[in-house]
C-alpha cells in the first residue's frame, strides 16, 4: 500500500478512473432523468418511439410550411418521413407522400398557424411557433420591412407526415429509434450503474486523499507543487470558474453535451485537486499557515507588533475615536456631542504623552539590556511617577556597570593569573620532565628505578599537557583570545584534518569515512582555532573511540548552515549525559588512568562558540556524536 | 667542536642542557641573564646561543636585539610562553628557532645541530645553480635530491613534487586541490585526501618535529604553504 501511495503512475490511474466513473455516472444520470421524463417506465418501447419522432419531426415541419408557402418547391424534412400540405381552404398544395406505396407509416397530423398582412405594397407572411417568426415573403422585390396597417390574418395549414415504420434510412429519426431503444434497455441498469460507480470514485477519492504529498524516495510527507498553492486562493479560483460557467449558463446549456460534459469534468478535477491539496496540508498540520488570510494576517499583526509603542497608540486611539465620533454623531444630540468633544480632548493628549514617556523608558530599558551600560534615560522632562521610573533605571544601569566592570577584571584577572601560574608552573616542570629522563638513561641494576622513572615520565608529561590545556581552555571561555575571522573552507580543513590523523587512525585499528558532497562550502571562522577544535575532537576520537569500528565525519548543508558531524562508537559505556561530558575535567570514563584531562571538548565548544558557531553533543548508548554548526559565507554580489 | 652558551636563570635547567649537550660533543658556556650571556659572547667565540626569554635584569628579547648588532651567529630561544605572538616576536627580532618549554631534549638537540649545520654550510651550498634554498632545506633540481641542512631526505617522487611547487613560491598558500592537479596533472574528484597525507609524510622527512613544523606549514582551511621567514 507505501508503494502504491508513493506511486506517480497509480495517482494519475485513479485521477483517469475518477474522470472515466464520472462520465459514466453522468450519462447514467441522464438516462434516468430521460426515463423518468419520457415515461420509459410506463410506456411501451413503440408509443416511446413514435412520440420522440413525433417530436423531432414538429419541430421540422415548419420549415416545410415556410419552403412551400414562401413558393419554392416542396424540401425534404427527413430521409424516413414524406409530407402532404394542405393550405387553409383545404386544398392540397405540396406533396411528397407516395399514396401507392405499401408501407406502414407513424401517421402525424399537424396544425400550423400562418399569419398574413396584406396592403397595397406587400404581402407579408408569418408563421409562428411559440415567439419565433419563421420567414416572411413580400408581393414586391423590395426589403421587407416590418409591415404597417392592414388587416393580420391568421390561418392554419395542415400538415400529414408519414414515417416510414422500418426507418429504412439512417437519418435522425433512425437514430431516435436506436436511443430510445438503448434508454429502454439501460433503464434498469441505471440503478445499479449509478451507486457502483459513486461507490468506486469514492474508493479512488479517498485513495487520492490518503496518497496526497507521499512520493517515491521521500519518507513522510511533504507539501509540493499545487498543494503549496494557497488554499483559499485556490477555492477562490474554483469557485469563481463555476461561477463563471454558471454566470454562462446560456452557453453551458446551448452546446452539445459533449462541451457540458468536458466542462463538468473540468470542474470536478479541479475540484478533487483542491482536495487532495487540502489533504496534504491538513497532513503536515496547521493547513491554515498555507492560506493568504493567514498570512496577511500574520504579517499585519508582525506589523503591529513592530511599530513603536507611539505609532500604536496613534493608531487605536485613532480607529476608536473615529468609531466614537460616528456613533455620537448618529445619535445627533449636540450636547452629548460637545460632552464628548471636551473629554477627548483632554483625554487624548494626556494618553499620548504617556505613551512618549513610556517609550522613552522602553528603549531606555533596551538599551540597557543590550549591555549600553552607558546609556541614560533623560528624565529632565518627565512627571510624577515616569520621572521616578526613570532614575530608577538610570540606578539600575549605574549598578550593572559597576557590575559588569568587576566582572570583566575579574575575568580579565583570572586569565592572566592562570598564564603567569602556567609559565611559573612550566620552569620547575622543564627541570622534572629532564631529570626524569635523565634519571631514565642512567644505567642501573634496579629495574623498579627505570620503572619509576617511567611512571614519572609519563605523569609529568601529562601534567605538562594538562596545563597547555587550562590555558587555553580559560582563555578560550574568558574569550581572552585574538580572532581572525576570515573565510574558511570547510572542505579543505577537513581534507587536511584527516590528512593528519589518518596514520593516527590507522595505528588505533579506526577506519575512517569522510562524507563531503559539498562544492566548496566556506564559513567565516578563524583557521587556526577551528583547527584545534578539529584537532581536540579528532584526538578525542582516537583516544575513546573502540578499537575495529568506523568513524564518520559528514558535511553538509542545512538552511544555510554548515553542519559537521563526528560520529563514533564509544569505547567506554557512556552512563553520562552531553551536558555533563562538556564540563570541564568530565570524562566518559570514571577511572582516571587513560590519557586525557577532559578539558578538550570545553575547550573546542569555546571556541567553536567564539567563532559564532555552535556545537552540540549526542549520547545514544555507545553512539557518541559531535555536530558543529556554522553560517555559510554570506555570497558578497 | 663548536661553542655553545646556554642561557637561563634556572640553573637546573642549565645544567640538564649541558649534560644533554656534552653528549654531542660541544664546548659549553653558560649564563643566567642577558646581561652575562652578551658579556661571555663578547670574551669568547659562540656558534650557538640557547636563550631563555624571562630572565632577571635583561631578558632574552633584549639581549638578542643587542646580540644582533654585531652578530649574526645562530640563536634558538627557550621560552615558557606557548602563545604565537610570543614566538612571532622572538622570530621577528632575530631568533633563527625557538623551542616552548617544557621541552624535549631529543628536540633540542635535533634543532641544535641544524642550526649549526646550516650557519657552518650555508656558503657552500648555495653557490650552485639549479638548487633552491630556503632556511636550510636545499631542492637540488637536477639530481631531484632534497637536503635538510646538508643531510639528504629520502622523498618519493611525489612527494618531491609536492615541495618543489610549494618551493617556488615560498609562503603562497596552494589549496590540496590545487596541488593535486599541479603535481597529479588531472583534475581531482575528492583526491585531495591523498595530498593531506603526502604534506604529513614529507613534514616527517624534513621537519624536526612533524607536529610543529617550521617550514611545511598548514594555512587551516585554505591550503599548505612553504614559509620563508624574512
Amino acid at each position: 500500500m507505501k508503494k502504491l501511495k508513493q506511486s506517480i503512475w497509480a495517482k494519475i490511474t485513479a485521477y483517469v478512473l475518477i474522470c472515466l466513473l464520472a462520465i459514466v455516472f453522468l450519462i447514467s444520470a441522464v438516462v434516468v432523468l430521460i426515463s423518468y421524463n419520457e415515461g420509459l417506465y410506463e410506456y411501451s418501447k413503440e408509443s416511446q418511439t413514435e412520440k420522440a419522432i413525433h417530436s423531432y419531426i414538429e419541430d421540422k415541419v415548419y420549415y416545410a410550411v415556410y419552403a412551400v408557402v414562401a413558393g419554392e418547391e416542396p424540401i425534404e424534412i427527413d430521409k424516413n418521413t414524406t409530407y402532404t400540405i394542405y393550405g387553409p381552404d383545404g386544398s392540397m398544395i405540396a406533396n411528397t407522400w407516395d399514396a401507392d406505396k405499401d408501407t406502414e407509416y407513424y401517421k402525424f397530423e399537424y396544425e400550423i398557424p400562418v399569419g398574413r398582412i396584406e396592403n397595397e405594397k406587400y404581402t407579408y407572411q408569418v408563421i409562428e411557433k411559440g415567439q419565433k417568426s419563421y420567414g416572411l415573403t413580400t408581393t414586391e422585390e423590395t426589403t421587407p420591412e416590418q409591415p404597417t396597417g392592414g388587416d393580420y390574418i391568421t390561418e392554419d395549414f395542415d400538415i400529414y407526415t408519414y414515417v416510414d415504420r422500418s426507418l429504412p434510412e439512417k437519418s435522425v429519426t433512425h437514430y431516435i429509434e436506436i436511443g430510445v431503444e438503448l434508454a429502454y434497455y439501460l433503464r434498469y441498469a441505471v440503478y445499479v450503474i449509478l451507486p457502483v460507480t459513486f461507490l468506486l470514485a469514492v474508493l479512488l477519492f479517498s485513495f487520492l486523499i490518503s496518497a496526497a504529498g507521499h512520493k517515491k524516495g521521500q519518507d513522510g510527507i511533504k507539501v509540493r507543487g499545487l498543494a503549496k498553492i494557497p488554499l483559499d486562493l485556490h477555492l477562490v479560483g474554483i469557485v469563481s470558474i463555476v461561477l463563471f460557467m454558471l454566470a454562462n449558463m446560456y452557453w453551458v446549456i446551448s452546446y452539445a453535451m459533449v462541451e457540458r460534459s468536458i466542462a463538468l469534468l473540468g470542474v470536478m478535477l479541479l475540484s478533487v485537486n483542491f482536495f487532495t491539496c487540502l489533504a496534504v496540508n491538513i497532513k503536515v498540520g496547521s493547513w491554515w499557515h498555507n492560506t493568504i488570510i493567514w498570512k496577511v494576517l500574520s504579517l499585519l499583526k508582525t506589523i503591529f507588533l513592530n511599530i513603536n509603542l507611539i505609532a500604536k497608540t496613534v493608531l487605536v486611539v485613532g480607529v476608536i475615536t473615529l468609531l466614537e465620533f460616528f456613533f455620537i454623531a448618529m445619535l445627533g444630540n449636540p450636547r452629548v456631542l460637545w460632552l464628548w468633544i471636551i473629554s477627548r480632548v483632554i483625554i487624548i493628549p494626556a494618553v499620548f504623552y504617556m505613551a512618549i514617556m513610556l517609550n522613552k523608558l522602553k528603549t531606555g530599558a533596551e538599551k540597557i539590556v543590550s549591555g549600553q551600560i552607558n546609556g541614560k534615560i533623560d528624565a529632565s522632562k518627565m512627571f510624577w511617577d515616569f520621572k521616578k521610573h526613570a532614575e530608577t533605571l538610570n540606578n539600575i544601569n549605574k549598578g550593572l556597570g559597576t557590575a559588569v566592570d568587576k566582572q570583566m577584571k575579574s575575568e580579565r584577572m583570572k586569565t592572566e593569573l592562570i598564564t603567569n601560574v602556567s609559565h611559573d608552573i612550566k620552569t620547575p616542570l622543564t627541570s622534572i620532565i629532564n631529570y626524569v629522563d635523565l634519571i631514565g638513561k642512567e644505567e642501573t641494576d634496579n629495574e623498579k628505578i627505570a620503572e619509576y622513572s617511567e611512571i614519572l615520565a609519563k605523569q609529568s608529561n601529562r601534567l605538562k599537557r594538562l596545563i597547555e590545556d587550562l590555558v587555553e581552555a580559560s582563555k578560550a571561555t574568558s574569550g581572552n583570545m585574538d580572532i581572525n575571522l576570515e573565510p574558511c573552507e570547510i572542505g579543505v580543513l577537513l581534507t587536511q584534518s584527516v590528512g593528519e590523523y589518518e596514520q593516527k587512525m590507522q595505528e588505533k585499528e579506526l577506519e575512517l569515512i569522510t562524507k563531503n558532497n559539498q562544492e566548496s562550502v566556506f564559513i567565516m571562522a578563524d583557521g587556526k582555532l577551528l583547527w584545534r577544535v578539529f584537532d581536540n575532537l579528532l584526538n578525542n576520537v582516537c583516544k575513546y573511540a573502540q578499537s575495529g569500528t568506523r568513524v564518520y565525519i559528514n558535511l553538509e548543508i542545512e538552511a544555510n548552515k554548515a553542519v559537521i558531524s563526528f560520529k563514533n562508537t564509544s569505547k567506554y559505556p557512556l552512563n553520562i549525559s552531553a551536558d555533563e561530558l562538556l564540563e570541564r575535567f568530565v570524562r566518559g570514563e570514571k577511572s582516571r588512568h587513560t590519557e586525557g584531562n577532559g578539558l578538550g571538548l570545553s575547550i573546542a565548544q569555546s571556541l567553536v562558540e567564539l567563532q559564532y558557531g555552535s556545537m552540540q553533543l549526542v549520547v545514544d548508548g555507545d553512539l557518541f556524536k559531535v555536530i558543529l554548526e556554522f553560517e555559510l559565507k554570506p555570497e558578497d554580489n | 667542536m663548536y661553542n655553545i652558551l646556554i642561557c637561563d636563570d634556572e640553573q637546573d635547567i642549565v645544567n640538564a642542557l649541558k649534560i644533554y649537550l656534552s653528549s654531542e660533543n660541544y664546548n659549553l658556556f653558560e649564563a643566567n641573564n642577558g646581561k652575562q650571556a652578551l658579556d661571555v659572547v663578547e670574551k669568547n667565540e659562540i656558534h650557538l646561543v640557547l636563550m631563555d626569554i624571562m630572565m632577571p635584569e635583561m631578558d632574552g628579547i633584549t639581549a638578542m636585539i643587542a646580540l644582533r648588532e654585531t652578530s649574526n651567529i645562530p640563536v634558538i630561544l627557550l621560552t615558557a610562553k606557548s602563545e604565537d605572538s610570543d614566538k612571532i616576536l622572538g622570530l621577528t627580532v632575530g631568533a633563527d628557532d625557538y623551542i616552548t618549554k617544557p621541552f624535549n631534549p631529543i628536540e633540542v638537540i635535533a634543532r641544535v645541530k641544524s642550526q649549526l649545520r646550516r650557519y657552518m654550510r650555508l656558503g657552500s651550498v648555495a653557490l650552485k645553480k639549479d638548487i633552491l634554498v630556503i632556511a636550510g632545506i636545499a631542492l637540488d633540481d637536477k639530481s631531484k635530491t632534497i637536503t635538510v641542512d646538508g643531510e639528504q631526505a629520502y622523498l618519493t617522487p611525489r612527494e618531491y613534487d609536492i615541495l618543489k611547487l610549494l618551493m617556488q613560491y615560498p609562503n603562497e598558500v596552494f589549496s590540496p586541490k590545487k596541488i593535486y592537479e599541479k603535481v597529479w596533472q588531472e583534475a581531482s574528484f575528492g583526491n585531495e585526501g591523498t595530498v593531506a597525507v603526502h604534506i604529513r609524510h614529507i613534514r616527517e622527512k624534513i621537519e624536526i618535529n612533524p607536529n610543529d613544523p617550521r617550514h611545511l606549514k598548514a594555512v587551516w582551511g585554505q591550503g599548505y604553504k612553504f614559509e620563508k621567514v624574512k
